[in-house]
């Protein structure tokens, strides 16, 4: 859908103006997730009123409430990401209720941002692309990684290391990084992805200033599988480099960053880039969301 | 300056061990080199036209809206992260 008709411009111009767009996702609305209880009852009796009316109703559907809540619409993903059926959807919708245009009611923003920065943390973007084209790959994924300041302090150079020495940091620090070292796939549930071997391993290349530049480079094996709940065998291998820059007083990572340089997921290739971004500060906003209207 | 570093380093990585230098991969040699690699990987503004969308936070946002501008909410559930592209 997010490649399809929600990167439509027509599609796109009709929701800002005459609908209130919101997605859900199923992981937040399940009963361990993280959506408020309220939402995950708001759904739940949305999913009811449909099968009280008998129309299609699941898990992936696109629904379409009236200004009251009540459902008028629903449409399977399958036909929705079809920009026509849905455009057809929307029109339908917006001459049935007879809505007027005007601006989107919610400021347009970013939706992948940097979460809000912890006291001492370093924040790290991760962009994961795969090669091929076609379905699961029409963008790039994303993850945020928040490294506390002694996650972070694993990646500085030991004490009494010399230009041009060598060391393997601790290896927990790797692990939590490349974790996240796979591409776009319907499993996002990362304690299932199993590390089978992993290395890590950190050269001195300059001191200069107070301020010393050290250079990564390892591998990784790991074990994906593709749906969640379903052990398929599937593999990432990869191998990667990076450079990181330190300051002292305090001694700390200014700047890190990391791509692979040959990756692999069940032998289709990918990469895998990681950069050190500005935290986010929190706003009374909350979010970086602004609603027009309350 | 050369004891204030030692001294800085001293603070970090308690459980590293030093020995001979690592072999150096051949392409990516540089940290230019690496950060105009992770540029070329970033998602496009194409990519990002999703980000157009005027999303409400949540469901129960949107439905506050909805009332209060007597549109309908257009609502789409899923699996996985979208707006983070895992999905």
């Amino acid at each position: 859908m997010r490649a399809g008709p929600l990167s439509d411009s027509t599609i796109i111009s009709l929701l800002n103006r005459y609908f209130v767009p919101v997605y859900v996702s199923n992981e937040d609305i399940q009963k361990s997730g993280s959506a408020p209880a309220a939402e995950k009852q708001e759904v739940h009796r949305i999913f009811a009123e449909g099968y009280a009316e008998k129309r299609s109703v699941g898990t992936v559907h696109v629904y379409l409430l009236a200004p009251d809540g009540h459902l008028i619409d629903s449409m399977h993903v399958a036909e929705a990401s079809h920009t026509p059926a849905l455009l057809g959807m929307l029109q339908r919708a917006i001459t049935q209720l007879g809505t007027h245009p005007g601006d989107p009611l919610t400021r347009p923003a970013a939706q992948s941002r940097p979460p809000a920065s912890l006291p001492g943390s370093l924040t790290l973007h991760l962009i994961a692309r795969g090669f091929q084209t076609g379905s699961w790959r029409q963008f790039p994924a994303e993850n945020w990684i928040q490294l506390d300041r002694e996650e972070s302090s694993r990646l500085l150079p030991p004490a009494g290391v010399h230009k041009g020495e060598s060391w393997n940091p601790d290896p927990s620090i790797a692990r939590t990084l490349l974790v996240y070292f796979y591409p776009q796939t319907e499993n996002n549930v990362l304690s299932s992805n199993q590390i089978l071997a992993e290395t890590l391993r950190e050269t001195l290349i300059s001191m200069k200033g107070g301020r010393s530049e050290v250079r990564l480079d390892g591998s990784l094996k790991m074990k994906h599988s593709f749906y969640p709940g379903r052990e398929d065998n599937k593999v990432v291998n990869a191998s990667f480099v990076g450079y990181l820059t330190t300051a002292s007083k305090p001694n700390r990572i200014i700047s890190l960053e990391i791509a692979t340089t040959d990756a692999a997921y069940d032998g289709q290739g990918f990469g895998v880039g990681v950069e050190m971004v500005p935290g986010r500060v929190e706003t009374a906003a909350g979010n970086g969301e602004k609603n027009l209207i309350r | 300056m050369k004891t204030q570093l030692f001294a800085a380093l001293v603070i970090a990585a308690p459980f590293a061990t030093v020995s001979a230098p690592a072999a150096v991969t051949p392409a990516l040699t540089d940290p230019a080199s690496v950060a105009r690699q992770i540029q070329e990987w970033k998602p496009s503004a194409e990519e990002r036209i999703f980000d157009t969308i005027g999303w409400a936070r949540n469901l129960i946002d949107a439905e506050k809206l909805a009332r209060a501008s007597q549109r309908p909410v257009f609502l789409f559930t899923y699996d996985g992260q979208m707006a983070i592209g895992r999905c």
